[in-house]
């Protein structure tokens, strides 16, 4: 909204220089975004916020610099004989519902001159990027900036029979606004008719054909209360806007239709000469009288401080609040009719707050009470985060919402799914029940930017219908491809990402959480995942993505795995219990096994049977080494497992441990062919 | 071989070698995996189990003289100790070392900006994306007419109303206010960080999906000067103890009074550049003292209880604290963004 310095001058006596008013606004509440220079006088633009259409004025404008600077502001033009007693002519006004439009009020000016407005008329509307039309025009423009009410005229000879009827458009009627397009009307649309036609939608734009030219000799002056929803609603629906609809879809100060109407008759009286022949009106105002008491207790509770009775007088008059003492530290406050926005002591005091200025207000650290406030698992996803970037994961962000296509071979039940009704594009069809396709989306980017390697999680919500019941839940998805190069002292070699990478992740992440990994089970799911147990806890999947879907994704010649893993369930399975183990008294002994083997057979079979027989001396068989390739034949692999001999209550003898070995090694050629290297 | 015979063959081998590559053949020969002493030491399982003792001995005692023979005859070839190097070192080369993962920035400025608070005392909670009008609007003190409710503002979901309205994704965080204040009791002190999302077309500045925190604080006595005192605290300890800082009125639903608070502008110190739009100040977050009819709503007593609420935008701090210039490279997840954090 744009206002200018001179302007408010005209109702307030300002002695401030124009920038120093436009920061005394700014922290009153009218943030005034822009101060220009125009025409020697300084154009204002304010941020006008949503509960003050009383602001959308000069007026308003002005009773703010008015309390700011402890100034009364003045009178409202005086009154006129030729004002107040108009002619006898009638004028017809019908109101279909008084719900959508509470007050209508017209006034009939005849034998006007037409022409352009005199300068200083003009340059003000042009400081405020308005064109200048003509006198009328203009003044009705002019008023409306000044009062915050929108005025209209018609040409009254181009209404047909002398009468204006406020409906609801009729579907398939149309209408030529002044802006010279056609609008096509319906039934949620307002308009001012005359007997046949719409001429005007109501609260917004004028119709072309009724318009005031040169020609026009009588002018039939608007100013009405429209339904603020019904307005913005119309507009919305036309694509249109205006100063006007601006104003009446924040609501209009059910005071000012007749004052700003008179205050528009005075002037085009004096500018356009001619006579006041009729003022009609149909409908009431209603102003409901309110008051509301402040108290000095309420002020201190709030904000924190007292401020000054006196004060306090002073700002709430200076904002046109009338205001009575009823004993000390209560007044009663008598709410305006252009504050619709203050209802209860509260909004009283963030008036006075506003304007005693918030910079007064001491600055304290609450006192604080001590209290369980309950963690949520921000804590623990921290964890999990810093465990992956540990990991060399990197942790992205990718949207909530996606479009069925992508979710194609990654969700398969459409009816689980849930839509958005209103989403800018395709985009943002569904929310999404896997996080899958989004890193795979990353993935397929990081590619195309040439990245040799790409691992990358989030952690995020997951949303699915489930029997009508909306579930929202997070899940820690992971997505690895490529090759790493690993660096050791004679060179590097590439580490090509596969399943056994995102075990490993995902077994560190458990092992840092201190959930279980003895009854982890990897569970193949046909050809391309593995189910995620740990007992019998589902908690996820891993996957290699199928080429179709890397093709969908434009992701060529690479191999993409990938896992969800259900981290709600995951930290249910956390133990709190962390004892310490002593360390052993007695020495171990490691002995080697090099063995060749079937190919297809899996190493934890061999563990297992390891450890079986191994009885209580081996505490430990891992699979140090594993080898494919020459000089062992296709179909066979060689895989080392290292034995740690131990006990609790003596040092073992080579003797004791061989016994044992040896029976180990048997037991591995009976039972799985095994050939020692 | 015997011990004996290993012994002899060691004085004969050792004299001879005078290289490092004939020094390596040796220690093969008599310390490899199938090297003569480890040859010794697999007889032992076979023998008289009162001779093993005695027997293993010997042989530890053989592998002690071969090390230290070969240790000896090293030192005298004069070979470097490389050990003790650095010329055969370019130390130049890549370190050795597994790289870390990066935190999204995101996650690093929504931590930061919670642990300020969790220093006062506040608890970190969280709320689901999905929410009911109720929640998002209505216990708000959102007027039902309210422009943010429309199609245009707010994503509706395409799933039966609930006994709370329809269902949405939340516009705001500050639903958390409402869901955190029907469950609990005073005195409460929370901060909720989380997506949001609002139907905006996506360019430089703009997201359909961004982040907010939101605070709350509510208990008998707290006041606007507390609002003031522990936001100056935060801005302070995120954006340094000598920003400038200032609350402007402004106007929400759900407080009253209302504030946004301002910084000086911590690209040009408070002079005025592109960054601030000239004015010298940044707009960083929005508060206020919570509305009594807020309170009415999740069932507070309004003459018992005050509050103070406030809300800030995540994706603009980091923006703003990293020199981000445009909102969707935090949604791009491009890896050479990502590793700079």
């Amino acid at each position: 909204m744009k206002v200018t310095y001179n302007w408010l001058k005209e109702f307030v006596d300002i002695k401030m220089p124009a920038h120093e008013l436009a920061e005394k606004l700014t922290m009153a509440g009218l943030e005034v975004k822009a101060v220009e220079e125009i025409s020697g006088d300084f154009v204002f633009e304010i941020e006008i916020t949503s509960n003050r259409p009383d602001w959308l004025s000069v007026i308003g404008v002005a009773r703010e610099a008015a309390a700011l600077t402890g100034k009364k502001i003045k009178a409202a033009a005086a009154k006129s004989a030729k004002l107040d007693a108009p002619g006898a002519e009638k004028f017809s006004i019908e109101i279909e519902d008084k719900k959508d439009c509470p007050l209508y009020t017209a006034r009939v000016i005849r034998d006007i001159k037409v022409g352009p407005s005199p300068e200083w008329l003009r340059i003000r509307l042009e400081s405020l990027g308005l064109r200048s039309v003509n006198n009328v025009v203009d003044i009705t423009n002019y008023v409306l900036f000044e009062t915050g009410e929108p005025l209209h005229a018609f040409d009254l000879d181009k209404l047909n029979d002398r009468m204006v009827l406020i409906r609801r458009a009729v579907d398939g009627e149309k209408l030529f606004t002044i802006d010279g397009q056609e609008r096509k009307l319906g039934r949620d649309i307002l308009v001012i008719a005359d007997k046949k036609n719409p001429v005007a939608i109501a609260g917004v734009m004028g119709g072309k054909d009724t318009e005031v030219t040169d020609e026009t000799r009588n002018i039939l002056l608007e100013a009405a209360i429209f339904d603020p929803v019904l307005i913005r609603r119309g507009k919305q629906k036309l694509g249109m806007t205006s100063d006007a609809a601006y104003r009446f879809e924040r609501g209009i100060d059910p005071a000012s239709p007749d004052k700003a109407s008179l205050r528009a008759a005075k002037v085009i009286l004096e500018l356009c000469g001619g006579e006041l022949t009729c003022a009609a009106s149909s409908g009431a105002s209603r102003i409901k009288e309110s008051k509301v008491v402040l108290t000095a207790a309420g002020i201190k509770r709030r904000l924190g401080c007292e401020i000054p009775q006196v004060k306090v007088n002073n700002i709430l008059a200076g904002l046109g609040f009338e205001i009575k003492e009823t004993k000390k530290g209560f007044l009663e406050v008598k709410i305006p009719s252009w504050r619709l926005d203050v209802k209860a002591e509260v909004d009283l005091i963030e008036e006075v707050s506003r304007i005693y200025g918030f910079a007064n207000i001491p600055s304290t650290l609450a006192r604080v009470v001590l209290k369980n406030q309950g963690d949520g698992a921000q804590d623990r996803i921290g964890q999990c985060k810093d465990i992956l970037c540990g990991l060399g994961l990197n942790e992205v962000v990718t949207y909530s919402l996606i479009d069925r296509k992508s979710l194609e071979g990654f969700w398969n039940t459409p009816d689980s799914l849930i839509a958005v009704c209103n989403p800018l594009s395709v985009e943002q069809e569904v929310m999404r029940p896997v996080l899958m396709p989004s890193l795979v989306r990353g993935v397929s980017h990081n590619l195309k930017q040439k990245q040799e390697y790409v691992s990358i999680f989030e952690i995020a919500n997951i949303y699915r219908l489930d029997a009508n019941r909306i579930q929202e839940e997070y899940r820690l998805g992971i997505c690895l491809c490529g090759s790493k190069p690993v660096w050791f002292d004679k060179g590097r070699i590439q580490d090509e990402a596969g399943f056994l990478h995102l075990k490993g992740i995902i077994e560190t992440l458990l092992k840092r959480l201190n959930v279980r990994v003895n009854d982890l089970r990897f569970i193949a799911q046909g050809a391309y995942a593995f189910q995620v147990l740990a007992g019998d806890n589902d908690i996820g999947t891993l996957r290699r993505l199928e080429r179709k879907i890397l093709e969908r994704m434009e992701i060529k010649n690479k191999e993409v795995f990938g896992a969800e893993i259900d981290l709600p369930k995951v930290f249910s399975l956390i133990s709190t219990e962390n004892k310490f183990s002593p360390l052993p008294k007695f020495p171990f002994a490691v002995r080697d096994i090099s063995m060749v083997l079937s190919e297809g057979l899996p190493a934890e079979k061999i563990i297992k049977a390891i450890l079986d027989k191994g009885r209580d001396l081996i505490k430990e068989a891992e699979v140090v080494d594993r080898y494919q390739g020459k000089p062992i034949e296709p179909g066979y692999k060689g895989l080392t497992v290292s034995c740690r001999y131990s006990s609790d209550d003596r040092t073992l003898t080579e003797a004791e441990i061989n016994l044992v070995h040896d029976a180990v090694i048997s037991c591995l050629k009976e039972e799985f062919s095994a050939r020692l290297r | 071989m015997d011990i004996d015979s290993i012994k002899k063959a060691l004085e004969q081998d050792i004299g001879p070698a005078d290289s490092a590559e004939a020094l390596e053949e040796l220690r093969l020969k008599y310390l490899g995996r199938k090297g003569l002493i480890p040859q010794l030491t697999s007889t032992i399982p076979g023998l008289p189990v009162q001779e093993r003792g005695s027997f293993g001995k010997q042989v530890n005692e053989l592998k002690n003289r071969v090390m230290a023979l070969l240790d000896e005859k090293q030192r005298s070839l004069g070979q470097p100790d490389s050990q003790a190097q650095t010329s055969g070192v370019d130390i130049s080369l890549p370190g050795i070392c597994q790289d870390l993962g990066r935190r999204h920035p995101l996650t690093l400025i929504a931590n930061e900006i919670c642990d300020m608070f969790k220093k006062m005392g506040f608890s970190v909670v969280e709320g689901p994306e999905i929410e009911s009008e109720y929640n998002n609007f209505t216990g708000l003190n959102i007027p039902m007419e309210h422009p943010s409710r429309e199609a245009f503002d707010t994503f509706y979901l395409d799933v039966p109303a609930g006994s709370e309205g329809k269902y949405l994704l939340r516009s705001q965080t500050s639903t958390v206010q409402v869901r955190a204040m029907k469950t609990r009791k005073p005195p409460l002190a929370i901060v909720a960080p989380g997506r949001v999302f609002r139907p905006d077309a996506v360019d430089a500045s703009h997201s359909f999906m961004f982040h907010q925190i939101e605070g709350l604080m509510v208990d008998e006595n707290i006041t606007f000067a507390d609002l003031k005192g522990v936001l100056e605290f935060f801005a302070k300890g995120i954006f340094g103890q000598d920003i400038k800082m200032r609350f402007r009125p402004h106007f929400f639903p759900f407080t009253e009074p209302s504030a946004e608070v301002d910084i000086s502008c911590i690209i040009c110190k408070g002079k005025g550049c592109s960054v601030c739009g000239k004015k010298g100040w940044l707009e960083i977050l929005g508060s206020g003292m919570v509305h009594p009819n807020v309170f009415r709503n999740v069932g507070y007593d309004p003459d018992k209880y005050t509050g103070f609420a406030f809300g800030m935008g995540v994706d603009r701090i980091a923006m703003l604290k990293y020199g981000i210039n445009d909102i969707r490279l935090l949604f791009e997840n491009d890896l050479r963004f990502l590793k700079q954090f």
